[in-house]
């Protein structure tokens, strides 16, 4: 044979004769470019830029593309070192045949390019297939007009070339390294290595459990503040880090106790079950960490997607209850009637109707609150570091409800749009009122007993000279004039009302005494953008995560399936049955490999606390709503886990009966 | 009556597609009285392996009878075996069939532990055996931390710790180095002289010139046998060199 061809050769049968486990690999490498590619397109393609109201959608894909790369290289490096370890024999056996070690290395850079280009090409092909479908998933779940134009894109082709010649080349290095370091003899023999008590067992086992109860503590008693999304990404550190030391030693330390226990450890039942779960705990903890730690992203991934994708309409419905919302400075603003005609005369340009139009004036007062408290604020002071009430008069109360209530010069209705107050009086500056009435809803403004930061207060008082007298004590705290706010939803065309809303707001800006405008038509658009975007973001991270830790849990089986031959067989001569065998062997094993989804599981309840008050940041308020997605999710994913243990289970059993042909076939040569 | 006495046994394999029929045990005859040390030889493929594994009840025999005590084994369920094995077998492999995630001690508690031996009779029993083998040192380090010798006098001691009927040994030297070797096969003999049954399969004449009797096995039959008498062991190693020869130029005559 020419010794050009040797190398080339022998690498591809390398890749041939360890199929089972490069199959797998070569799969999930070509998804990873794959999706890489699709996000790498989009990201790249003129149109979307063109797009109006893209941007949220573009901000979220760079992030999810930037994430991609982040989670996509440990994990392809991790599925790498797996299979080199897994081949360590062959190799040694191939320098002991004479091959240098430049020689295996050139044999390793063969296979990495072998498989990179397989990975490449399936990829590509399938991302230039799919890519302009994704595209168009993503402008349907964005609500962004539908564009058709989506070509081939070179930048995003030689992004992801770039991205995974890297990923790739790193894998190769490590594998050089490798083999230049080892000698043949632990070429040889290094496969079957015993477990290493880890390093400071105890400690470790301590501090994991401190961090995991930091984080939970963390999460559980997280409330709706600005230091939220800090405070959960401190919690996911601090959990992840815990998870792992809790696999390495603290699951192995509580086994060590157990075994500590001669009464418990000496027992028939016990044994076989205490070892063997130490021994795998050992060699897996590292397998079974980064396990738990994908089924807990996938979880919370999906269960914040289900939760958002539900949840959209509340969250418009909290974030944008009218359509426009327009306020003017009541003492400067002179013109209602024309203001009136006006917003009639567009509305009949741009083909749409006025529907629960709502009128009223308030007066706003910078406070300090505590408790019942509303304390005028130190003259310096700004809104960013006091709370805001608005007063309203019972006059405009009543037209906007259509009531008819009365009310003592004393007296007061107060809302809130967070948790009640319960308050039965209340001190605004040195006057005291009772609270006469705690209203439970406006048509102003919306509700939830969740929405605690931040809420808004606001007053109804009973006449203009009461509202004149707080003034007057609050000073420069208060706003110099009222404010004659206008708010009404609109019916007809959704490019009509936005259109509507613009030319309004360009009209009202011309006017004396404008003071604010709020579009909801753009704002529920921006929304639903957004949430679109995470939805889109979410589902292809859901599958990578589900991926990575079905690709980490089939190797995992794949190395205890051949860790298991030989004990079984032991097992057998001294005097276990074969259905004693079986039986102590599957339970390890559905232990083991249970354990990071009930932690995944676990961690996921202490996390929801904090994922509830992330999604009341984003005005989604349904706690209810958001549980009910959590168990579907749950339910959803130990259904998916218990089918992909079962899938690659296959793979375990039929490694360890493989041994048992083998050696029938050993024997009927004998 | 003899302690073992296998009867014609006969193995026949089938290859997986059913066609070619492997005769690997041909009517095998011998018994073994309480107290003897026997080892049976042969080349590679002569059967030795098949022979043992019947013994051992992992396999059964496609023709034939073997009695144990009187006890014909074939009459034992198939969920009894494993427990006839614990009380009355005890193994010793040639590549150990130690468990890695036991320590030294553990892997010979283990028949005992599947017995549901209390633990003060665990250690009852370990502590002469374990001075004896010269193996008390050892007993919290884990198998892949000692060296082969002291391995397989750990599954010695897994054996003879359920004071079995008779011990099993297949190839016991075959992964030690000489040293070892022979300090193995003298803690056989001591064993032995002690009152316990050994049958040991290997095809090292060092090995089976330590024996009391020695079998060969050709081509699936016991084919001679040769009994020490009052013979030293270098004797012994000539007396089966011999026979050997003899056994390989006859074999040569027959085909």
């Amino acid at each position: 044979m020419n010794k050009l061809l040797l190398l080339p050769k022998l690498s591809v049968m390398g890749i041939r004769k360890n199929g089972t486990s490069y199959f797998p690999y070569i799969m999930a490498g070509s998804f990873s470019v794959f999706i890489f590619f699709v996000f790498a397109s989009i990201l790249a393609n003129d149109i979307m830029y063109t797009l109006p109201r893209s941007s949220y959608a573009l901000m979220l894909m760079r992030i999810g593309q930037i994430l991609l790369g982040l989670i996509l290289l440990p994990f392809i490096v991790y599925a790498n070192s797996f299979l080199i370890k897994r081949r360590k024999k062959e190799l040694g056996l191939y320098s002991i045949l004479g091959l240098d070690k430049k020689h295996i290395a050139a044999m390793m850079a063969w296979e990495s390019l072998i498989i990179f280009s397989i990975v490449m090409i399936i990829g590509i092909t399938f991302g230039l297939v799919f890519s302009k479908l994704m595209f168009l998933m993503l402008l349907n779940l964005t609500s962004l007009s539908v564009s058709a134009s989506f070509g081939f894109s070179p930048v995003a082709f030689y992004q992801t070339l770039l991205y995974f010649l890297a990923v790739y080349g790193i894998n190769l290095v490590m594998n050089i390294i490798r083999v230049f370091r080892a000698k043949p003899n632990d070429l040889l023999t290094g496969a079957k290595k015993g477990d290493r008590e880890p390093k400071h067992l105890w400690l470790t086992a301590v501090s994991g459990l401190v961090l995991l109860g930091m984080g939970y503590t963390i999460s559980i008693t997280s409330k709706l503040d600005s230091m939220i999304f800090m405070n959960f990404f401190l919690a996911v550190s601090l959990v992840i880090i815990g998870t792992h030391q809790f696999f390495k030693a603290g699951l192995p330390a509580f086994l060590k106790i157990l075994k500590s226990n001669s009464r418990i450890y000496y027992k028939k039942t016990n044994f076989v079950t205490i070892s063997g779960m130490l021994h795998r705990m050992k060699k897996s903890a590292s397998s079974l960490s980064n396990i738990c730690i994908f089924s807990t992203m996938a979880i919370i991934t999906l269960l914040c997607t289900l939760s958002l994708w539900r949840g959209t309409d509340s969250m418009m419905y909290f974030q944008n209850p009218f359509d426009a919302v327009i306020i003017f400075n009541d003492t400067e603003f002179g013109n209602r009637a024309e203001l009136d005609n006006k917003l009639l005369e567009l509305a009949d340009a741009s083909n749409v109707k006025i529907t629960g139009r709502i009128d009223y004036t308030c007066q706003v007062l910078l406070t300090v609150i505590n408790g019942n408290t509303f304390a005028v604020p130190e003259p310096e002071s700004t809104a960013y570091d006091s709370d805001v009430i608005r007063l309203i008069l019972l006059d405009d109360y009543n037209a906007m409800e259509n009531t008819n209530e009365t009310l003592d010069d004393n007296e007061v209705f107060i809302f809130t749009s967070g948790p009640d107050l319960k308050y039965d009086r209340i001190i605004l500056g040195t006057k005291t009122f009772d609270v006469k009435k705690e209203l439970d809803s406006a048509v102003f403004s919306r509700k939830a007993d969740n929405n605690t930061f931040n809420p808004e207060y606001y007053m109804v008082v009973s006449s203009t000279d009461v509202m004149d007298k707080l003034l007057a004590e609050f000073g420069s705290a208060a706003d110099r004039g009222r404010r004659y706010t206008i708010m009404f939803n609109l019916t007809g065309q959704e490019n009509g009302k936005d259109n509507y809303v613009n030319s309004v707001s360009s009209w009202c800006e011309s006017q004396p005494g404008f003071y604010n405008l709020t579009n909801g038509v753009a704002g529920k658009l921006r929304t639903l953008s957004m949430n679109g975007g995470l939805l889109f973001i979410g589902i292809f991270f859901s599958i990578i995560f589900t991926m990575c830790l079905v690709l980490i849990m089939y190797y995992k089986q794949i190395t205890e399936g051949y860790d298991d031959r030989d004990n079984f067989d032991i097992m057998q001569k001294v005097g276990m049955s074969d259905a004693e065998v079986k039986g102590t062997i599957r339970k390890q094993i559905l232990m083991v490999f249970y354990s990071p989804l009930v932690i995944a599981l676990l961690h996921t309840m202490a996390g929801f606390n904090m994922i509830v008050r992330m999604f009341n940041a984003l005005s989604l308020f349904g706690t209810g709503l958001i549980i009910r997605c959590g168990l579907i999710v749950a339910a959803l994913f130990t259904v998916l886990y218990g089918f992909s243990y079962s899938y690659t289970s296959r793979t375990y059993y039929g490694i360890v009966k493989q041994m048992k042909t083998d050696v029938a076939a050993e024997r009927s040569i004998a | 009556m003899a302690l073992l006495e296998v009867n014609n046994v006969k193995k026949v394999y089938s290859t997986r597609l059913g066609g070619n029929k492997v005769h690997a045990l041909n009517g095998v005859t011998f018994s073994v009285e309480k107290g003897e040390y026997v080892a049976i030889m042969g080349e590679s493929g002569a059967g030795k392996t098949t022979l043992l594994n019947i013994l051992a009840t992992i396999d059964r025999p496609t023709d034939g009878q073997i009695l144990l005590e009187g006890k014909d084994l074939a009459t034992i369920p198939q969920r009894e075996l494993a427990a006839f094995r614990r009380d009355n077998l005890g193994f010793v492999f040639q590549d150990f069939n130690l468990l890695d995630n036991f320590t030294i001690q553990d892997n010979i508690f283990l028949p005992l532990v599947l017995a549901g031996t209390p633990l003060e009779e665990m250690k009852r029993r370990l502590e002469p055996l374990a001075r004896k083998l010269g193996i008390e040192e050892i007993l919290q380090k884990y198998p892949y931390e000692v060296s082969g010798g002291e391995k397989q006098r750990t599954a010695t001691a897994r054996a003879l710790i359920t004071n079995p009927k008779i011990v099993l040994a297949d190839e016991p030297t075959g992964a030690l180095d000489s040293k070892a070797s022979s300090r193995l096969l003298k803690l056989f003999a001591e064993i032995n002289k002690e009152g316990q049954t050994i049958l040991m399969v290997t095809h090292s004449i060092n090995a089976a010139s330590h024996a009391g009797r020695v079998l060969f096995i050709k081509d699936g039959c016991v084919f001679h046998q040769i009994y020490r008498g009052n013979a030293s062991n270098e004797e012994m190693y000539t007396m089966i060199t011999d026979a050997l020869t003899v056994i390989q130029t006859g074999g040569m005559k027959n085909e």
